[in-house]
C-alpha cells in the first residue's frame, strides 16, 4: 500500500513538472545592432586588346596589343602602379571576339579610382570595380554585439511596461547572425552595412 | 495520515491546474516607411564635362541647394557619374526638364528611403503583441475561458511561417534548407536607403503565450 502511494506522488510530480516546462515565464527578445563600414582599398578588372581600324571614324587606327599595353603601363606608373601591381583575370570572353585580348586587375588605393578613370586609352577598358574591405576592426564585433544586447533590453523593457510586469535576469543568450570572419571580403559597394543579430532570453516578473 | 494528506494537496493542485489551458498565438504588425527625398544619378562623358557646370548653375538658380554629388562606385572609362537629390517634388520635376533640355543622360531616379532604426521597433513590437491579445481574448472567449496572464513572449518567430511546418528542421536535410532559405533572404532590403519604390513596407511578428481559465 505504502509503495503504491508513493508511486502515485512521484507520477503526479512528474505530471506536474511536464505541465510547469509548457507555461514558463519568460520573454525571449530579438536584439539588432548594424554600422556602415567604409571600403579601405579597391579592384579594378580591365581588359587590354589590339584595335582594328573602325571604317566609320576617320581619326581611328589599328593599335597593336603589345602598344596598347605599354601604354597602359606607362599610365599607370604616373599614379604610381607598377607592372608587378598588375595581376591576369581569369574572365570569360566572348568567343566571337577575335581581337587579342587579355583581362588583368589590380589592387589599388581608394584615391587612385578617379584617376585610373580619367585615363583614355584606345584598347584599354575598365569591366568592373570591387570594394575591398581588408582592415577587421577587432573592436567592432564586441561594439555590435553591446549594442545589440543594449537594443534587446530596451525592447523587452518597452514590451513589459505595456503589459505590466517587468523584465528578470537573463536566462540565454543566443548569437543569430554575426557574420565577422578574419577573411577580407570584398563588395560591389564602397560602403557596406555590419549586422549582429542576438537573441536574449529575459526571464518575465509580475 | 501525513501522506494521506499530501496525496489529497497534490490532487487539488493538479485539478485546479486542469481548469487552466494554455494558448500560443502568433500576433502580427505592419509598418511603411515613406521616402524622404527624390534624387537621380546622371552621367557625362569626359567631352562634356561643360555640362556639369552648365547642370550645377542651372539647378541653383531655381533653388535646389543640394549640390552635384560625384559617385566613384561603377567606375568606367570616360564617364563621370553625379548623384543629385531634392526633397521638394515641384523642384524635382523641374530638376528632370532641365536635364532633358540640357540633353543630359539620366542614369536612375530613385527614391531616398529613411534609415531603418531599430528604436522604432518597439512601437511594433507592442502593437504585435496588442494584436496577439487580441486575437487570444476572442479564441478565450469562443472556447468559454477568460485570459488571466501571458506566460511567455518570443520574438524569435523564424520559424513561424507555415512553411516551415513541412520540413523537419532537426534533420540534417531540413537544416539545409533552412540555410538556403536564409541565404535567399540574405538581400534583406531593410538597411538599402535608395530604391525605385516610395515606401518600405515590413512587418513585426510575435509569439505569446497566454494562460487561460475555464469561465
Amino acid at each position: 500500500m505504502k509503495k503504491s502511494i508513493q508511486v502515485l506522488i512521484l507520477t503526479l510530480i512528474f505530471s506536474t513538472s511536464i505541465n510547469a516546462q509548457s507555461t514558463e515565464r519568460f520573454i525571449r527578445i530579438i536584439g539588432n545592432a548594424k554600422k556602415e563600414i567604409k571600403a579601405d582599398r579597391s579592384k579594378v578588372y580591365f581588359s587590354i586588346s589590339e584595335m582594328k581600324v573602325n571604317n566609320y571614324d576617320k581619326n581611328s587606327n589599328d593599335v597593336t596589343y603589345k602598344a596598347a599595353y605599354n601604354e597602359v603601363i606607362s599610365k599607370f606608373s604616373e599614379i604610381g602602379i607598377k607592372e608587378n601591381d598588375i595581376k591576369n583575370s581569369l574572365k570569360n570572353r566572348n568567343n566571337y571576339n577575335r581581337l587579342k585580348l587579355k583581362n588583368f586587375y589590380i589592387e589599388t588605393d581608394l584615391n587612385n579610382l578617379e584617376k585610373i578613370s580619367n585615363i583614355v586609352i584606345n584598347g584599354f577598358r575598365i569591366t568592373d570595380t570591387k570594394y575591398i574591405y581588408s582592415k577587421t576592426d577587432s573592436n567592432l564585433e564586441t561594439e555590435l554585439s553591446l549594442k545589440a544586447i543594449k537594443d534587446a533590453k530596451r525592447k523587452a523593457k518597452a514590451i513589459c511596461v505595456g503589459i505590466n510586469k517587468k523584465v528578470g535576469k537573463i536566462l540565454n543568450v543566443e548569437v543569430k547572425e554575426a557574420g565577422f570572419s578574419s577573411r577580407t571580403k570584398e563588395n560591389k559597394e564602397s560602403n557596406i552595412i555590419q549586422t549582429y543579430k542576438v537573441t536574449i532570453t529575459f526571464k518575465l516578473i509580475d | 495520515m501525513k501522506t494521506f494528506a499530501i496525496l489529497i494537496l497534490l490532487l487539488t493542485v493538479t485539478s485546479t491546474n486542469a481548469q487552466n489551458i494554455t494558448l500560443r498565438v502568433l500576433g502580427k504588425s505592419t509598418y511603411v516607411e515613406y521616402a524622404e527625398t527624390n534624387g537621380i544619378i546622371v552621367s557625362f562623358n569626359k567631352n562634356e564635362l561643360d555640362k556639369t557646370v552648365k547642370l550645377s548653375d542651372t539647378i541653383s538658380s531655381i533653388g535646389i541647394i543640394n549640390k552635384l554629388a560625384s559617385i566613384n562606385e561603377s567606375i568606367t572609362n570616360g564617364k563621370k557619374r553625379f548623384r543629385i537629390e531634392e526633397n521638394s517634388l515641384d523642384l524635382f520635376d523641374r530638376l528632370l526638364m532641365i536635364c532633358n533640355d540640357l540633353k543630359i543622360k539620366v542614369d536612375k531616379v530613385y527614391y531616398k528611403l529613411p534609415v531603418h532604426r531599430f528604436e522604432d521597433e518597439d512601437g511594433n513590437a507592442i502593437l504585435a503583441l496588442n494584436n496577439a491579445t487580441s486575437q487570444a481574448k476572442i479564441i478565450a472567449n469562443n472556447l468559454k475561458y477568460k485570459v488571466v496572464d501571458i506566460l511567455n513572449i518570443d520574438d524569435d518567430t523564424t520559424y513561424a511561417d507555415p512553411f516551415y511546418d513541412n520540413i523537419d528542421i532537426e534533420s540534417e536535410r531540413g537544416q539545409l534548407l533552412v540555410k538556403l532559405l536564409q541565404l535567399l533572404g540574405g538581400g534583406n532590403s531593410l538597411h538599402k536607403v535608395e530604391s525605385s519604390k516610395p515606401i518600405r513596407e515590413g512587418g513585426y511578428d510575435i509569439w505569446v503565450t497566454y494562460k487561460l481559465r475555464k469561465l
